[in-house]
């Protein structure tokens, strides 16, 4: 790992307390995030891609969830800190966009006066500087007018630029670090490539990294660096962009590219992957639990033991064996 | 092929009220002068934005929203007011799947007692009847019989939306008007939804009105859509017409802001989406009327019609 690495996870497990017994989530999640590069997290509903952001900005509930492994965002480790020290954290070194802005903003504050009360909580900048910031900001995600919406409340807002208002309280103190989960999903298309490119443009602006959260593989095809593709709460291919959609590897990351309707508007009918995500209790973390939805596989092949991610490029990690013979079923 | 559905200047307006006596002041202009037509068996796409009006005709066809003025016509027979639907059985014909699988299935009712309603309204078979055909019906979707006597939670999404089609299907209907029937799935359950969607209207020669605001999407499923904004329509036209001949600023600017798989180009594409934006904005005017709306369509082919100005045309030439 270089010096360069904004955040550095190693070996992140997560696991949630249902009916009193300890369920692993996500098992051994190891990524890196360089300063000014998008790092997207892509799969299923289901993979544990927000159970790993939630984890990065402490909001699991240390009575119900048990993190173990290593986080850290340079000399800091994140998994040590305490309660009290969360804030100075959060929204500071780390900003988060939700995937509902209408949930994330507070509906009873003028959208000017939440920046500022953001603003406000880190001391980052001078209260003399509050006034100037706050529609400094405005202008920066692209909202017109921005004197005048600082006054308005959410509501008033279309779904567009309440959007760009909680960009706006994400990147108020200048974080390094952002992490958007799902920032374009409830958005119309016109909509989502704006938010896209101004996401883009910010952090070229501010050099901050991100980590976007998608399922959305056009998404990630236009906007991100590097991308890791989780499945069941493992990471199974990890690459920089161009080679992981030049050269897919993974079977689930191939079938997930060929189940896209985007891709090829031609054929009659779409790749169906077989079967469901399994349920927390039923992931083995030692085997390949994509491959139980690959039935046409040999059995030693989806049975291969503690698969580990493997080096087989120079940006391009895979999981396991599986993909030097994986076929498609209607390839075999 | 015969036309199935025929809408004609159809026009549905909200009251707005407001003042004292809470008098009508102005109102919502959804639905603004559509004309669409559905032919037998086959897909039609409505796209458009969340709030462009697309919601609102799927359910004035279905017969859930109150007409202002227009007509519709099934089967060269006019719907437009509900005896005249209940004459010619109409809703049976008709079905609707709605975007949001968990709300439109009842809680409290199995999913047996969910896919007969339908049957016991419509068909008259006997509980024997009833339970083969509904075994068949979930056949046809994938799903296992013992999923007959569950309940809608103990699905997954794509598993509730697959229920929805079953369901709508159920009476053989002629047309079923899809409203984002899968804007709420992951992507390989959406494959999965669409597949069947695809293969109950080769088995039933089932027309659908495919309401979307997913471009990608709509290409895989219709060979005719229609591209409406602000409650009307501004380009109608065959899928060849709209991806690759797009004449309304509107359109191009919908097509642009599609994501694409092509990392090796990317920064190309985003260049030129931005300068579609900047293109909007500066001559948005001129394809709009004084009141922001979409001008009347003029054909420009045979199966290519586009809202423009009247001397667009001569305009051009300057």
């Amino acid at each position: 790992m270089s010096d360069s690495n904004l955040l550095v996870a190693k070996d992140v497990s997560v696991s949630f307390k249902i009916r009193g017994e300890f369920v692993t989530a996500i098992k051994d999640v190891s990524l890196s995030v360089k300063s000014g590069e998008v790092l997207a997290l892509v799969g299923e509903s289901g993979s544990g891609k927000s159970t790993f952001a939630t984890s990065v900005i402490g909001l699991h509930d240390p009575s119900q969830s048990k993190v173990t492994g290593n986080i850290h965002m340079g000399e800091r480790d994140l998994l040590a800190l305490t309660p009290d020290e969360w804030p100075t954290i959060r929204g500071a070194d780390i900003g988060m966009i939700f995937q509902d802005p209408l949930a994330a903003l507070n509906p009873l504050a003028k959208v000017g006066d939440q920046i500022r009360e953001a603003l406000s909580v880190h001391k980052v900048y001078q209260e003399s500087e509050y006034d100037g910031r706050v529609i400094e900001l405005l202008n920066q995600v692209g909202i017109p007018h921005p004197e005048r919406v600082a006054k308005e409340f959410p509501h008033q807002l279309s779904g567009g630029m309440r959007q760009r208002v909680v960009i706006a309280l994400a990147i108020a103190n200048k974080p390094r670090l952002i992490i958007a989960d799902e920032p374009t999903t409830a958005l119309d298309a016109t909509i989502q490539a704006q938010i896209l490119d101004l996401l883009k443009d910010i952090q070229d602006e501010n050099g901050a990294g991100i980590i976007l959260i998608t399922h959305d593989l056009s998404v990630v095809a236009e906007v991100a660096d590097r991308v890791a593709v989780m499945y069941a709460g493992q990471i199974v291919e990890d690459a920089e962009v161009a080679e992981l959609f030049a050269n897919p590897l993974h079977p689930y990351t191939r079938s997930l590219l060929r189940s896209n309707p985007t891709i090829d508007a031609d054929t009659d009918e779409l790749y169906v992957i077989q079967g469901t995500v399994p349920g927390l209790k039923h992931i083995d973390f030692h085997k390949d639990m994509f491959l139980q939805r690959t039935p046409w596989l040999p059995e030693d092949v989806r049975n291969e033991v503690d698969p580990q991610l493997e080096k087989v490029g120079p940006e391009h990690w895979v999981r396991g064996n599986s993909w030097r013979v994986f076929r498609f079923d209607d390839e075999v | 092929m015969a036309e199935l559905l025929r809408v004609e200047n159809l026009k549905v307006h909200y009251p707005i009220r407001s003042g004292f006596f809470n008098r009508v002041t102005d109102y919502v202009y959804a639905a603004d002068g559509v004309s669409l037509s559905i032919e037998e068996g086959k897909t039609y796409g409505l796209i458009g934005e969340s709030g462009s009006g697309k919601s609102t005709i799927g359910k004035a066809i279905v017969g859930l929203e109150d007409i202002t003025a227009g007509k519709i016509f099934f089967q060269g027979v006019d719907v437009t007011d509900a005896k005249s639907r209940a004459r010619i059985n109409y809703n049976k014909d008709v079905q609707m799947i709605f975007q949001d699988s968990m709300s439109s299935l009842n809680p409290r009712k199995t999913i047996f007692d969910i896919i007969a309603e339908p049957l016991r309204n419509f068909s008259g078979y006997k509980e024997e009847a009833l339970k083969s055909e509904v075994r068949h019906l979930l056949e046809i979707v994938g799903l296992p019989e013992e999923t007959m006597y569950q309940f809608p939670f103990q699905f997954s999404g794509g598993q509730r939306q697959r229920i929805g089609i079953a369901r709508a299907v159920a009476t053989k209907p002629k047309l079923i008007v899809a409203d984002e029937p899968v804007s709420a799935l992951d992507l390989s359950v959406q494959a999965q939804v669409l597949n069947y969607m695809k293969a109950i209207q080769q088995e039933f020669g089932i027309a659908f009105l495919f309401i979307s605001h997913d471009l990608g999407v709509v290409r895989h499923m219709t060979e005719n859509l229609a591209i409406m904004n602000n409650g009307r329509l501004v380009e109608v036209g065959t899928r060849d017409d709209i991806f690759d001949h797009a004449q309304h600023l509107y359109t191009k600017r919908l097509l642009a802001a599609i994501p694409e798989i092509d990392v090796p180009n990317r920064a190309e594409n985003r260049a030129h989406r931005k300068a579609i934006e900047v293109e909007f904005q500066e001559h948005k005017a001129a394809y709009y009327d004084k009141d922001g709306r979409a001008f009347p369509l003029i054909s420009v082919s045979e199966t290519h019609a586009v809202a423009l100005p009247e001397n667009y045309l001569e305009a051009e030439d300057l």
